[in-house]
């Protein structure tokens, strides 16, 4: 048969036949929009929960605590020290690693007063977060390396210490105090050149609380020894995140992670290691690994049983 | 079939008759290259259809063989003029040409008056006519027709047996006619076949 026959033919079958053609070229864009349709949403939403992970390094962020190896019946415990974390930071495929150092503690602005962690947080990480667009800033400033007594709200963190009727940009320029416990184990405070120890009374606890001593309230919030230091903080910026989860900071307070490691007290570490007594004053209760990619990373040859991950 | 020894000469006109599964319509369908046969030899106008290639057997169809049904098998949207033509179209003959032929195909079996109506305006006679015109318009060597009247009254099933026995006697055209009307059969046909149990249970000359 001729191909011109052949079109001609068809073309001639499609115009006899008009309206079975328009119900079947309906029929087939409905189907095929539907198709479409269904594809494009799954797509859409994978992409969007990646997007949403990805924003929160959920999906290339590996929390290390020490401990036994899952396969170790000799009962040794792995330490995660400096040296621990600079071998993690060598592996393949791993692009940073920081001890998670959060102190919980009392935040003074003011009239306004709340219990809060401090989370110390290296300027080379907030350098990432604001390269890669996972936070933006609201107003004033980030940290750079080498700053101590500064502090970074989020947006609902500013918002609760924001006078009614103010702005938070008015926050930026203050000074607030953070009161947090310190364990007689760790650093000096005077080593640090950072807080500055109170009494009880100085804190200005609310009435039902204030005839503990401050020390005694604080054992029973966080199982240990403690005295307590009071920060002057100035407050830099306020920052939010950015992309699909604007509110997944929720409360933060975010400070040099150089100003945090002095105070973080023995009784915040392992509390295995605690229990044990293998005490060496220097060692992290978690370490938080940042891979480069959604990957497996390479263990190298570990150092006494290595770190293990959860 | 089962050890069945049958020969049709040229311009003959042979009814194949038999109760129902006795194998006449599988007997067609071997004849027209519709079917392979499994065993024995089948040879017609010189070609051994045992021995062609698919594309060989679909020429074949398309040159040598016309075939008629019990139902018609016309297409709905195409007027009769263009059912006719469709054969002439597969065989790449020019438009105005085959436009032509199909006319005076249509005008052989009495349609002349009615080559633009569509199947559906067209009676089961006349659907019929135009079947028999599309198997005739590419001048086909042999004829085989399956059961032609089965759908037909009995006023037009004699109308259409007429026809076949006229182009069978006017033009000479061989044709394998199968059919449980047997007493139409037996009016037209020169050489009556009896098929019972894919066997040749008997055979009549007229």
């Amino acid at each position: 048969m001729i191909l011109r026959d052949q079109f001609s033919y068809a073309f001639d079958n499609l115009r006899k036949t008009r309206l079975r053609t328009i119900l079947t070229a309906a029929g087939v864009m409905i189907g095929i929009g539907a198709m479409t349709s269904m594809v494009s949403v799954g797509v859409g939403t994978q992409r969007k929960v990646m997007q949403a992970f990805g924003e929160e390094n959920l999906l290339t962020s590996i929390m290390v605590r020490p401990g036994s190896a899952p396969n170790d019946s000799s009962g040794s415990l792995t330490i995660l020290d400096a040296d621990a974390i600079e071998e993690i930071r060598r592996l393949d495929g791993v692009r940073d690693a920081y001890p998670v150092l959060n102190i919980p503690g009392m935040l003074r602005i003011g009239e306004e007063q709340l219990f809060q962690t401090l989370e110390g947080m290296p300027a080379r990480f907030l350098r990432e977060q604001i390269d890669q667009d996972r936070i933006k800033l609201l107003a004033g400033r980030y940290y750079e390396p080498g700053e101590r007594e500064v502090i970074i709200l989020s947006r609902r963190a500013a918002n609760r210490m924001v006078p009614s009727g103010a702005e938070i940009d008015t926050l930026v320029g203050q000074r607030i105090s953070f009161v947090v416990a310190r364990s007689p184990g760790g650093a000096d405070p005077d080593e640090t050149e950072s807080g500055t120890r109170i009494t009880p009374r100085e804190l200005g606890l609310p009435p039902a609380l204030e005839s503990l001593p401050i020390s005694e309230l604080l054992q029973q919030l966080s199982f240990g020894l403690f005295e307590a230091i009071e920060l002057d903080l100035e407050v830099i910026g306020i920052i939010e995140g950015a992309g699909t989860l604007t509110d997944f900071l929720g409360i933060s307070l975010w400070v040099p992670i150089e100003l945090v490691e002095p105070l973080y007290g023995r009784a915040f570490r392992n509390l295995e290691t605690v229990l044990t007594g293998d005490l060496r004053g220097d060692e992290y209760a978690l370490v938080n690994v940042l891979t480069e990619d959604v990957m497996a990373v390479s263990p190298r040859s570990p150092r006494s049983g290595g770190p293990s991950s959860s | 079939m089962d050890g069945i020894d049958l020969e049709v000469g040229e311009g003959e006109l042979v009814g194949i008759v038999g109760t129902s599964g006795s194998g006449k319509t599988t007997l067609l369908n071997l004849l027209g290259g519709l079917d392979t046969p499994t065993g024995g030899t089948l040879e017609i106008m010189g070609h051994s259809l045992n021995s062609l290639e698919a594309r060989e057997l679909a020429h074949f169809r398309r040159t040598i063989i016309g075939i008629i049904f019990q139902v018609f098998h016309l297409l709905p949207a195409r007027t009769a003029l263009e059912n006719v033509e469709l054969p002439l179209m597969l065989s790449e003959v020019p438009r105005a040409r085959r436009r032509e032929l199909a006319a005076a195909a249509l005008e052989d079996v009495g349609l002349s008056e009615r080559i633009d109506h569509l199947p559906s305006e067209l009676s089961g006679g006349e659907q019929q006519r135009v079947a028999i015109a599309r198997a005739l318009v590419k001048e086909p060597e042999l004829l085989l027709a399956d059961e032609p009247t089965g759908n037909l009254d009995s006023v037009t099933s004699r109308e259409i047996m007429d026809l076949i026995h006229r182009l069978n006697r006017n033009h000479g055209l061989t044709i394998v006619l199968v059919s449980h009307d047997q007493a139409e059969v037996e009016r037209i046909a020169g050489r009556i076949v009896n098929l019972e149990d894919g066997k040749v249970a008997g055979e009549v000359r007229r």
